[in-house]
């Protein structure tokens, strides 16, 4: 894969005719002398506006990169300004397969500046593609219209998806890719990639760019675990669905459900799942309490009704409504121990919610103290050291007492020692929670009992013929038990729906846990390594030649973690003076670049430099990196200077070497001229 | 391991005493950078009585006493809410006073410019959202007229 910028064209219609400026490039290294301020970083930004990257400069969103020479008006050689009427720029590109493409884009003018017309022609002149391409909006790097899919196939790319910020996946936009080949005057060198888009919310964007460049096998591997992560997650909000299904049929034989935990576990019993109730001080469970009416309906039915005379049967009866007012009483006492019990549960709820509450209101006092402790707003008064500001003395951190000696806890303590608290208090509240469950669900069972034990009593009471009373009594009762069994039976058959539904998901979480764990820690391939090991030694030797002081160039390595310079494993950051933080910008980008000629990697294969701060470093310095340049782009690539630099400083430096100039000198005025 | 009886007693005990948790608000530092925001907040012009001092500090209590000082300011008829002199806020006066972020302005208490320049500090921070979100809810109904009110007798 490959780019090179072939032409550039900048054209600007203004009421006084046609002005603009037009610069053929070349391959290899290539340098545009233009004077300060005379239109150079217009140009190099002309070429990031071309290729729709104008995100990638480092200027905030929706605005355009360029001076009112092109969006307003412009001044002329002599002093005299006209107004723009229309502004375009016109960028040529070939990639490796030698085809060649057009790249338009409106400054200003009627037509959108977010659409970019491309004629794409191949080596034989015949014309492939041409039309309107668009940009910055929804599809832009997918649909068939869109430009930065289009740019991604011209360049070779296959755009990866990397995880963004909202959980997901999204696709690593060229833009991304930008800042690691193309480096801004003004902002791009306050450190490597400094202009990076932030906007398209990707994680840890630089580190996935230069994954993507270097192509790096450790993208897929991010993915996927992204991806065994998200079907983790999906598992559990399933678990925890058919957990309050379980619930809901439990409740509908006034029973509870045990042996399914909250989340799933890897030690999981399937068998142990089962709907117990409570009846009196035992715990049973529903298959018993099945088997219990079942042996009663068997005995109801050996115990059929015999004609006895009336007497008789009255005494029956009144019996019968006398074991049934006793069976109420006696519940009706159960109630009340049930309703006392929930009562107590019912406080100790409240005082636990209160509790809890004034735990996370000193929670949030004490992190707000921390902060305030931690910066600088009280930095030169003696409140931090708790020193008295009249006699000097040191006071005990406690309004209520300034001369205890008691041993307080620090800031951090507290905090820790109040998430702790949190943490156990909340374990009370669930725990209570479940408790009064359970009594609602006994509560319910036995007020429904209640219930039909006096409608029952009504009935008998209420009837002129006893003999049809006891009858309609029996039958009840038994159609009660068939109901009751076949209540118990619906519900144990879900249950071992559910059972069987859980196994299958436990099955499937046990597997993936278990890959997750056979996932390796350290995710480079050993050609990522070798990668590394180049790109470093690269960067090393680079940093030699440039002249870097600030410590032994032999410490730098390139970390795994974010794959940047790094000295003996920590981060560069005030370690270096501020030349040689520009050393490392040139010798990281350049070795980058080298990298793509010794292996297979994504880099475009092109770097542009708009002014390479040639004043900050020294002129031996800068030598030395034209020359590295100019051999670097030996074999294939394109590097691109935009210099002030005198032009007899640069053919100096470049004797012997091959390379392109373009020079504007002074005298001719500023680089958008009348055409 | 297993640990037998006789080797638990015989021995002798150690005690450490372990440091105590302390409320929040009684911390030194908490309650002058409330008080510097309260001054910057509900002060008139950087200047508060003592008695206001003490009334906001106990409405920023608890909700229930910031709800029942709403409830007595919009019928000024009825029962006074019972204000709780906090002497720890005299205490963070005191020493608020000392270190020079507020002075003494005829009877009333100013907040000075070193004092300002922490609470601009402060708000950066982004710290007290709560207190100061109740400060300028209430922040009309603070005035210095109301506050004599509560304690006016007759």
């Amino acid at each position: 894969m490959s780019l090179e910028i072939i032409s550039l064209e900048i054209v600007a219609n203004t009421t006084d005719g046609r002005y603009g400026v037009s610069i053929p490039f070349s391959k290899g290294l290539f340098l545009l002398r233009v004077e300060n301020s005379h239109g150079k970083s217009t140009c190099m930004n002309a070429i990031a506006y071309a290729l729709g990257m104008e995100k990638a400069l480092g200027v905030g969103a929706a605005k355009i990169p360029f001076p009112p020479s092109l969006t307003r008006a412009l001044t002329t050689a002599d002093g005299k300004e006209v107004k723009v009427i229309s502004s375009y720029v016109l960028l040529k590109i070939k990639n490796h397969d030698g085809n060649i493409a057009s790249l338009k884009r409106n400054i200003i003018g009627f037509e959108s500046d977010n659409i970019v017309y491309i004629d794409e022609i191949n080596e034989d002149d015949n014309s492939i593609k041409s039309g309107s391409y668009f940009l910055h909006r929804e599809g832009d790097t997918d649909r068939d219209m869109g430009f930065y899919k289009w740019l991604s196939k011209f360049i070779g790319w296959a755009l990866p998806m990397v995880p963004n910020h909202s959980g997901k996946d999204t696709i690593l936009y060229p833009s991304v890719l930008f800042p690691a080949w193309y480096v801004e005057q003004k902002k791009g060198w306050a450190s490597i990639m400094a202009t990076i888009p932030t906007q398209f919310g990707i994680k840890e964007a630089k580190k996935r760019a230069l994954e993507f460049l270097m192509a790096l096998n450790v993208n897929e591997n991010i993915l996927k675990r992204s991806a065994l992560k998200n079907s983790i997650d999906e598992i559990s909000n399933h678990w925890k669905l058919i957990r309050r299904n379980a619930e809901l049929v439990a409740s509908k034989v006034s029973a509870v459900v045990a042996g399914i935990p909250e989340q799933p576990e890897v030690k999981f019993d399937n068998y142990k799942i089962d709907l117990v109730i409570k009846e009196g001080d035992k715990i049973k469970s529903l298959v018993e309490l099945r088997t219990e009416y079942s042996i009663e309906l068997n005995l109801l039915e050996t115990n059929a009704l015999s004609n006895i005379n009336d007497e008789a049967l009255q005494f029956s009866v009144q019996r019968k409504i006398s074991s049934k007012v006793d069976e109420v009483h006696a519940l009706e006492q159960v109630i009340q121990d049930i309703s006392d019990h929930k009562s107590y549960i019912n406080y100790q709820i409240l005082s636990t919610k209160k509790r809890l509450e004034n735990l996370l209101d000193d929670k949030k006092k004490y992190e707000d103290l921390k902060k305030i402790s931690d910066s600088s707003v009280y930095d030169s008064t003696k409140l931090l050291s708790n020193e008295c500001p009249t006699c000097g003395g040191q006071y005990n951190d406690n309004l209520l007492d300034f001369s205890s000696q008691e041993n307080l806890m620090t800031y951090e303590s507290s905090l820790v020692f109040i998430k702790e608290q949190i943490k156990a208090f909340d374990f009370v509240l669930s725990d209570c929670n479940g408790q009064l469950k359970f009594k609602e669900a006994e509560q319910r069972r036995i007020e429904s009992k209640i219930a039909t034990l006096k409608s029952e009593i009504n009935k008998l009471k209420n009837t002129d013929y006893p003999s049809l009373a006891m009858q309609e009594e029996y039958l009840r009762h038994k159609i009660n038990l068939e109901n009751s069994i076949d209540d118990i039976d619906d519900a144990v058959r879900n249950i071992t729906d559910i059972r069987l539904e859980l196994d299958s998901l436990h099955k499937k979480y046990k597997k993936l846990t278990s890959e997750r764990r056979s996932f390796p820690e350290r995710i480079l391939s050993k050609e990522d390594a070798n990668k590394l090991l180049n790109l470093k030694n690269g960067v090393v030797d680079r940093l030699k030649k440039y002249n870097f002081t600030s410590f032994d160039s032999e410490l730098i390595g390139i970390s795994e973690d974010n794959y940047l310079p790094n000295r003996e494993g920590y981060d560069i950051g005030f370690d270096t003076s501020a030349s040689d933080g520009i050393r490392i910008i040139w010798g990281y980008l350049i070795s980058l670049f080298s990298l793509g000629q010794a292996f297979n990697t994504n880099h475009p294969g092109i770097i542009i430099f708009d002014e390479p701060r040639q004043q900050e470093a020294n002129k031996v310095s800068f030598a030395e990196l034209l020359k590295d340049a100019a051999e670097s782009t030996k074999i294939n690539g394109q590097i691109i200077f935009a210099t002030s630099e005198d032009e007899s400083v640069l053919v100096d430096a470049l004797d012997g070497y091959e390379y392109t100039i373009v020079s504007f000198n002074k005298d001719e005025g500023k680089l958008i001229r009348k055409l | 391991m297993k640990i037998t009886i006789e080797e638990v007693i015989n021995k002798p005990f150690t005690f450490t005493k372990r440091p105590e948790l302390l409320p929040c608000d009684m911390r030194p530092l908490w309650r002058c950078s409330l008080v510097l925001i309260v001054f910057s907040l509900v002060g008139r012009s950087g200047c508060c009585s003592l008695k206001k001092l003490h009334v906001v500090n106990w409405a920023l209590k608890s909700d229930q006493n910031s709800t029942s000082y709403e409830i007595w300011t919009l019928n000024k008829e009825s029962i006074r809410p019972e204000v709780r002199m906090d002497p720890t806020l005299d205490r963070a006066i005191e020493l608020l006073l000392y270190e020079g972020f507020i002075i003494r302005h005829n009877d009333k208490f100013k907040i000075s410019e070193k004092g300002e320049l922490c609470v601009a500090k402060l708000i950066a921070l982004e710290v007290f959202k709560d207190e100061r979100f109740k400060l300028i809810k209430y922040k009309k109904e603070l005035s210095e007229t109301n506050i004599n009110k509560i304690f006016q007798v007759g």
